[in-house]
C-alpha cells in the first residue's frame, strides 16, 4: 500500500473529526452572527465527559459517546441561555460580544484544568483490527470516526432539508427580520442552534480524542485555528462549506504531512486560512445575503 | 453665485451603472452639476439616489460609467480618497461618533492635521496641539452658529434627533468641502428647525460650497434649490427648476404612476377626509401611532383602519413616513407608541413573531424571501406555525400564484424581482392572515409585472382578507384600492373612498407648492436667490 | 536583602512591564477598536528576539539552539525585539485589517498565536523550542559590576525610566489628533472615510506601535529574568492583559495602568504564593484563570466602560470659550 493513499486515508480521518467541528461552529454563526471563540473548550469538555462517562462510571464506550455528547450540547444551550443571550438582548456591541466568548474560553479550559487535571488521558475503542478496503489500511476506531461523521453529516443534510426546525434555522440564517416576521421563535431556534453546536462540537472533541490516542485539556483549543480554517475557506455561515472546507483542510494537511514534514501539518491550515483571507473571503461557498 | 454665468461643472456624472444582486439601483444615470449653488436629487422611492450617493462618494464601487469631479475621473476610487479631493458626503441617518463629544466630532473632518502623524503625535505633540487650538476656535464658532455650542461636550450619542441633522451638516463644513453632497438632510427634522437649517444651507452656499441633496420634501428643495435632478429607475429622467419640472409629465407619472390631472382646486391643509363612504367594522385599527428611529420620530399620531375584504392603499410623498407606519404596526419598531388592535386584541408592544402567529402577515420591500432557501422551502417557512396540513396549504397558495408553482424548486434568490414580490406575499398568506401588511409591491416592476401583482393584491382581498398596501404609484392605489389615506411628513393628510380621493388635488400634494395649473398662470418661483 | 524585599522589587518591575504592556493593548482595542487576541505573541517575540540578540553565538557548551547570537548591547537588542514584534504586528495586519469586521481580525491573530507558539515549539533552532533561551546577561552588568542587590534597584530604575517614556508617549498619542482619529474610527469607520481618514492606514499604525509596545514589554522582561520559554507565555497572559484593561478602564491610559496594577500584579501575585494543594498543583493557576476569565465577562456585564471610563477631551486655554464668556456678561 503507498505511503500516498495512506496518506489520504489520514486525511479522510482528520477531514471526518473536522467537520463535525467546523459544521457546529458554522451553523451557530449563520444563526446568531458572531464567533464563539470557546468553542474549543466545547471540543476539549465532550472529550472529558466521555472520558468520566466511560473510565469513571464504566458505561460503555459508545454509550458514553452519545451521553457525553447530548451533555455538552446542554451545556451549550445553558450557556447560551444564562449567559451570551443577555449580552444579545442587551445590544452589547460585537467587539464585546467576541471578548466575553473569549473570556469564556479561559474559564472554560481552566475549569476543564481543575476538574480532570493536566494529565494526558486517553479514550479508546474496544478490538482494534486494522480492515483494508482497497489501497486504504483503517483501524476499528478510524472506521468508527469516519462513520460517526458521515451518519453526523447524513442526519444534518436531512435535518437541515427535511425539518421544520432545520429549515427555520437557515430562514434565520438568510434573515433573523424575515424569520420574525414568519412567526418564527428566533429565539427558539437560536438555543436549538445552540445545542445543536454543542453536540457537534463534544462530539467531535471524542472522535478527535480517540482519533489522537491521548489528550490534555488544551487540547480542543490548539485545535480551534484549524477548525477556523476550515469554516473561512468553506464560507462563513455556510453548512455545506464547512463540511467541503473540513475535507480539504483534512486532505491538505494530512497529505502535506507525507509529501513534506509532519511538524508543518498545521502550518498548511494556517497557510491555507490566510490564502482564503487573502484571496477569496467570502470563501468557496457564498451566501446570500452574509456579509463577507 | 446665482446666475454665474460660466462656472464649469464640478461634478460629472456618465452613464452610471451599479447593481445589488440582480437589480440595477443604478441605472446608467448621467447629469452633471455646476459649481456654486445648491442642487437637488429627487425622484421616488427607489430611484436610486442614496445608491448613486454612495458611489459617488466611493462607499460603492461603479460596474460602469465614470464620475468627475472638479475634472478629476474619481471613479473606482476609495472614499478617503474621494473626501480628501474636496467632495463630503453626509449620511441619511445621522452617523455621529456617539462615544465623542459634539466637539471632538467637529475635529476629525479638517484634512491635513499634522498631529495624525504618528511620529509628530509622539514626538512634537505641539504641533498638533497647536493646530487644534485653531480647529476648536473654527469649531467652537461653527457649533455657536448651529446652536449646538451648549452641547460641545455632551457626548454626541446624548443629542436629539434634531441636534444629530445639524451636527451632520455643521461636522462635514469642517472638513472645508468644495462639494457637499447631502443626503436626506432633513429627514424627520421638525418644521421650525427646518427654517434653520435652510438659512445654514444657504449661508454656505454664499460661502462657496457647492450641494447636492437628496430630498423628499420638495417644499424645501423650492425654497433653496436652484438645479434639480429628477431620477427614476435608476436613470436620470430630467434636470431643470422644479418649477418646470412640476409641468414634466413625465416627472408627474414617476411620481404619481398615472397620468393624473391636477384640479384647480387648491388642497386643504388639514387633515380631512373626502367623501361620505359608510366603513364596514375594522379588523386592524391603530390609533395615535408615534413611531421612529432612534429619537427621530417619523410618523406622529397617525390613525389607519382596515376592514375584512377590503384593499386599503397608504400613498404619500417619499419621506411620509409610510414603510416606517407598516413597521410600526408589525411590532418591528422598539420606539412605538399608539394603540394597535387586531380582531379586537390590543397587540402594541407584542414581538413580530406573536404578531404574525395571531393573524397578521407583513411582506417587506426588501428583503421579502429567503435567499438560500426554495420557493418551496420560503412558503413552508411563511407556515411555520402550522400544525398541520402545511403542505396542503402550499398547495393552495401555490394554486393562487402559478407563476411560483413552476419555480417552486428555484431558490429564492435567484427569482426576478417581481417572482421574489410574488414570492413574499404568498409567503404572508401561508397562515390564512386576516389582515396583510405589503410594503411597496410594485416598486422596480415592470408596468406588465405591476399589474398581475395587483391582480394577486385584489385576489387576496377577495378571499376576506384585509390588506394594508403602502404603494409608491398612486395611480394604481386610487385605480385599485378600496381606501386611501394620504400621509404627508408622517401625519394623516387626506382619506376617503379612492376614486373621491382621486379626485382631490394630489399633485400639489406630491410634488408640493402652487399645483402646476395655477403655476402655469403664474410663472415665477420663488428659490432662494437666483432668479 | 531581605526575601520580602526582593519580592516586592520584583513586583515593581512586573508592574511596569505590565503597564507597558496594557498601554500598547489600549492603543489596539481600546483605541482603535482592533481585537487582538495574541498579545501575548508579540511580547514573546519581542522578548525573544531581544534574548537572542544579547546572547552570544550558540556552542556547545550552553547547549542552546538559537538564531542570531549578535552579542548586542541591551539597549540594541530591545529595539530588535520591538522590531520584531512590529514586523509581525504588520504582518497580521496586512491580512486581517483589510476587513472590517472584528472577527476576522479576531480569528487571524488567534491562528497566528497558535501557529507562532507551535513553530516556536518545533523549530528548535529558531528559540531553542520547549527549553527556551536561558542565561541571557543581565543587562549592563558587565560594565557596572553591581552586586545583585544594588543591580535590581538599578534594573528598577531602568524599566522604570523606559516605562515613563512609553507612558507619556501613550499617553501623547491619545491626546493627539491621531488618536482622535483612531477612536473615529473604532466608533464608525465609514464616517472616518467619509472625512477622508484612510481607516485600515490608521489602524495598521494602531496594529504595529500596540505591538512593538508589547515587544519591548517581552524584552525588558527577558533582561530582568534572563531566560524565556514556550510556557512563559501561553495564551492566558492576553487574557490577563484584557482583564487588566476593562477593569482598569478601556481607552484611558490611567485606566490601563491601574488595571496593570489590580490584574496581573496585586490579584496575580497575590495568589501566586497560595499554598498548593498536595497532588494537585494546578489547581490554584487553574482557579485564578477562572477567576480572571470571570472577571473579563463580569466587567463587560456590570461596568462595561471599567473603574476609570474614557474621559472626555479637554481643550484648555480656548480663547473662544472667553470671548463668549465675555459677551455674556456685557450682554
Amino acid at each position: 500500500m503507498s505511503v500516498l493513499a495512506q496518506s489520504v486515508g489520514f486525511g479522510l480521518i482528520t477531514a471526518s473529526v473536522l467537520a463535525l467541528a467546523a459544521v457546529g461552529l458554522s451553523l451557530q454563526f449563520g444563526v446568531t452572527n458572531y464567533i464563539n471563540f470557546a468553542y474549543g473548550e466545547f471540543l476539549t469538555i465532550g472529550a472529558y465527559l466521555a472520558w468520566t462517562l466511560s473510565h469513571g462510571l464504566h458505561l460503555n464506550v459508545y454509550l458514553a459517546l452519545v451521553v457525553a455528547t447530548l451533555i455538552m450540547g446542554v451545556l451549550a444551550l445553558l450557556l447560551n441561555r444564562f449567559l451570551l443571550r443577555p449580552f444579545t438582548k442587551k445590544g452589547v456591541p460585537l467587539l464585546f460580544l467576541l471578548v466575553v466568548t473569549f473570556g469564556l474560553s479561559l474559564f472554560l479550559s481552566n475549569l476543564t484544568l481543575a476538574i480532570w487535571g493536566p494529565d494526558f488521558q486517553s479514550l479508546d475503542l474496544p478490538r482494534e483490527v486494522p480492515h483494508a478496503f482497497g489501497p486504504f489500511l483503517f483501524t476499528t476506531s478510524q472506521l468508527t470516526i469516519i462513520g460517526i461523521a458521515a451518519v453526523a453529516m447524513g442526519a444534518l443534510h436531512i435535518l437541515l432539508t427535511r425539518t421544520e426546525i432545520g429549515k427555520a434555522m437557515r430562514a434565520m440564517s438568510d434573515s433573523v427580520d424575515l424569520a420574525q416576521i414568519s412567526g418564527i421563535d428566533t429565539d427558539r431556534i437560536t438555543s436549538f442552534t445552540w445545542l445543536l453546536s454543542g453536540c457537534l462540537a463534544g462530539l467531535a472533541g471524542i472522535v478527535l480524542a480517540i482519533n489522537i490516542t491521548s489528550f490534555q485539556p488544551n487540547f480542543g483549543g490548539e485545535f480551534l485555528f484549524v477548525i477556523f480554517a476550515a469554516v473561512i475557506l468553506g464560507g462563513v455561515g455556510s453548512p455545506y462549506g464547512a463540511m467541503l472546507g473540513a475535507l480539504v483542510i483534512g486532505l491538505a494537511t494530512e497529505m502535506s504531512a507525507v509529501l513534506i514534514n509532519s511538524a508543518y501539518k498545521n502550518d498548511v491550515a494556517f497557510a491555507l486560512l490566510i490564502l482564503t483571507l487573502l484571496l477569496r473571503p467570502q470563501g468557496i461557498i457564498r451566501m446570500a445575503g452574509k456579509a463577507a | 453665485m446665482a446666475d454665474g454665468t460660466a462656472p464649469g461643472p464640478i461634478l460629472e456624472v456618465q452613464n452610471l451603472v451599479y447593481s445589488f444582486g440582480g437589480l440595477r439601483a443604478v441605472n446608467g444615470s448621467t447629469f452633471s452639476i455646476n459649481t456654486g449653488g445648491i442642487n437637488a436629487l429627487i425622484g421616488p422611492n427607489g430611484a436610486g439616489k442614496t445608491t448613486l450617493i454612495n458611489v459617488v462618494a466611493g462607499a460603492l464601487k461603479a460596474e460602469s460609467g465614470t464620475v468627475r469631479f472638479n475634472g478629476t475621473d474619481i471613479t473606482g476610487w476609495q472614499s478617503h480618497r474621494v473626501a480628501l479631493q474636496g467632495l463630503i458626503r453626509t449620511f441619511q441617518i445621522s452617523r455621529e461618533l456617539g462615544g465623542m463629544t459634539v466637539l471632538e466630532n467637529m475635529l476629525i473632518p479638517p484634512p491635513q492635521q499634522s498631529g495624525e502623524n504618528i511620529f509628530n503625535a509622539m514626538f512634537r505633540p505641539a504641533l498638533g496641539h497647536r493646530q487644534d487650538k485653531i480647529l476648536v476656535e473654527k469649531a467652537l464658532a461653527r457649533l455657536d452658529d448651529f446652536g449646538l455650542y451648549d452641547s460641545r461636550d455632551q457626548y454626541a450619542r446624548n443629542l436629539s434627533g434634531g441636534q444629530k441633522r445639524l451636527l451632520e451638516l455643521a461636522r462635514g463644513v469642517m472638513a472645508e468641502p468644495k462639494l457637499m453632497v447631502l443626503d436626506e438632510p432633513f429627514a424627520g427634522v421638525n418644521p421650525a428647525l427646518i427654517e434653520l437649517l435652510e438659512g445654514h444651507l444657504l449661508k454656505l452656499r454664499d460661502s462657496g460650497i457647492t450641494f447636492v441633496m437628496v430630498e423628499h420634501n420638495l417644499n424645501v428643495v423650492e425654497r433653496v434649490c436652484e438645479h434639480v435632478v429628477v431620477m427614476a429607475e435608476g436613470r436620470t429622467l430630467a434636470t431643470g427648476k422644479l418649477s418646470e419640472l412640476r409641468k414634466n409629465e413625465e416627472v408627474i407619472t414617476a411620481y404619481l404612476g398615472g397620468a393624473l390631472t391636477a384640479h384647480p382646486k387648491a388642497a386643504a391643509v388639514d387633515a380631512h377626509v373626502v367623501g361620505h363612504a359608510e366603513r364596514a367594522e375594522p379588523i386592524l385599527r391603530a390609533s395615535g401611532l408615534t413611531a421612529g428611529y432612534s429619537k427621530v420620530p417619523v410618523i406622529q399620531e397617525v390613525d389607519v383602519q382596515a376592514e375584512p375584504g377590503k384593499v386599503v392603499a397608504i400613498v404619500g410623498p417619499n419621506g411620509a413616513g409610510k414603510s416606517t407606519m407598516l413597521k410600526s404596526l408589525f411590532g418591528l419598531l422598539r420606539n412605538s407608541s399608539g394603540e394597535v388592535t387586531l380582531a379586537g386584541t390590543e397587540i402594541g408592544g407584542w414581538p413580530a413573531f406573536r404578531i404574525a402567529r395571531n393573524g397578521m402577515a407583513y411582506v417587506p420591500q426588501v428583503i421579502n424571501v429567503f435567499p438560500n432557501l426554495s420557493v418551496f422551502e420560503n412558503l413552508e417557512m411563511g407556515g411555520y406555525t402550522l400544525k398541520s396540513g402545511r403542505q396542503e396549504r402550499v398547495a393552495e397558495v401555490l394554486d393562487i400564484f402559478p407563476d411560483l408553482k413552476t419555480a417552486r424548486a428555484k431558490k429564492g434568490g435567484n427569482l426576478s424581482g417581481g417572482q421574489r414580490n410574488m414570492l413574499g406575499m404568498a409567503r404572508a398568506l401561508m397562515l390564512n392572515p386576516k389582515v396583510v401588511l405589503v410594503d411597496e409591491p410594485t416598486a422596480g416592476l415592470s408596468p406588465a409585472y405591476t399589474s398581475i401583482v395587483w391582480e394577486q393584491i385584489l385576489r387576496v382581498a377577495g378571499l376576506g382578507t384585509a390588506v394594508v398596501v403602502v404603494e409608491q404609484n398612486v395611480d394604481l392605489a386610487v385605480n385599485h384600492a378600496d381606501w386611501v389615506y394620504v400621509l404627508v411628513a408622517g401625519r394623516n393628510r387626506l382619506e376617503g373612498p379612492a376614486s373621491e380621493v382621486g379626485r382631490e388635488d394630489l399633485p400639489s400634494i406630491f410634488l408640493g407648492g402652487e399645483s402646476p395649473a395655477n403655476l402655469a398662470a403664474e410663472p415665477t418661483v420663488r428659490s432662494g436667490s437666483s432668479t | 536583602m531581605s526575601p520580602i524585599v526582593y519580592y516586592l522589587t520584583t513586583l515593581v518591575v512586573f508592574f511596569f512591564i505590565f503597564a507597558i504592556s496594557t498601554w500598547g493593548l489600549n492603543l489596539q482595542f481600546g483605541t482603535a477598536g482592533i481585537l487582538n487576541f495574541t498579545y501575548i505573541t508579540f511580547f514573546a517575540i519581542g522578548g525573544y528576539f531581544t534574548g537572542v540578540s544579547m546572547l552570544g553565538r550558540p556552542d556547545a557548551l550552553s547547549n542552546m539552539r538559537y538564531i542570531l547570537g549578535l552579542n548586542l548591547p541591551f539597549p540594541i537588542a530591545l529595539l530588535v525585539g520591538a522590531t520584531a514584534a512590529g514586523v509581525l504586528g504588520l504582518l497580521v495586519g496586512l491580512v486581517a485589517l483589510r476587513r472590517l469586521r472584528s472577527d476576522y481580525l479576531a480569528i487571524v491573530t488567534v491562528s497566528v498565536g497558535a501557529i507562532v507558539y507551535d513553530f516556536v515549539n518545533v523549530n528548535t533552532g529558531l528559540f531553542n523550542g520547549a527549553d527556551g533561551i536561558a542565561g541571557i546577561p543581565y543587562p549592563f552588568n558587565d560594565s557596572l559590576n553591581l552586586d545583585p542587590n544594588t543591580y535590581t534597584f538599578f534594573y528598577i530604575a531602568l524599566t522604570g525610566l523606559v516605562t515613563l517614556v512609553l507612558g507619556l508617549l501613550a499617553f501623547r498619542i491619545y491626546n493627539s489628533p491621531l488618536g482622535r482619529t483612531l477612536r473615529a474610527i473604532r466608533e464608525d469607520a465609514d464616517v472616518a472615510s467619509a472625512f477622508g481618514k484612510d481607516s485600515y492606514r490608521f489602524r495598521m499604525i494602531a496594529m504595529v506601535v500596540g505591538c512593538v509596545y508589547a515587544g519591548i514589554a517581552g524584552g525588558l522582561l527577558v533582561g530582568f529574568i534572563s531566560a524565556l520559554n514556550p510556557g512563559g507565555w501561553v495564551a492566558g497572559e492576553t487574557f490577563l492583559l484584557y482583564a487588566a484593561l476593562l477593569l482598569g478602564g478601556r481607552g484611558n491610559n490611567w485606566g490601563a495602568l491601574l488595571g496593570a496594577f489590580l490584574v496581573p500584579v496585586l490579584f496575580q501575585e497575590a495568589t501566586r504564593y497560595l499554598p498548593q494543594i498536595p497532588g494537585h498543583a494546578e489547581l490554584i493557576p487553574a482557579l485564578r484563570n477562572m477567576i480572571v476569565g470571570g472577571l473579563l465577562i463580569a466587567v463587560l456585564w456590570f461596568r462595561p466602560e471599567g473603574i476609570l471610563p474614557e474621559r472626555k477631551a479637554k481643550f484648555p486655554g480656548v480663547e473662544y470659550l472667553k470671548k463668549r464668556k465675555a459677551a455674556l456678561e456685557v450682554g
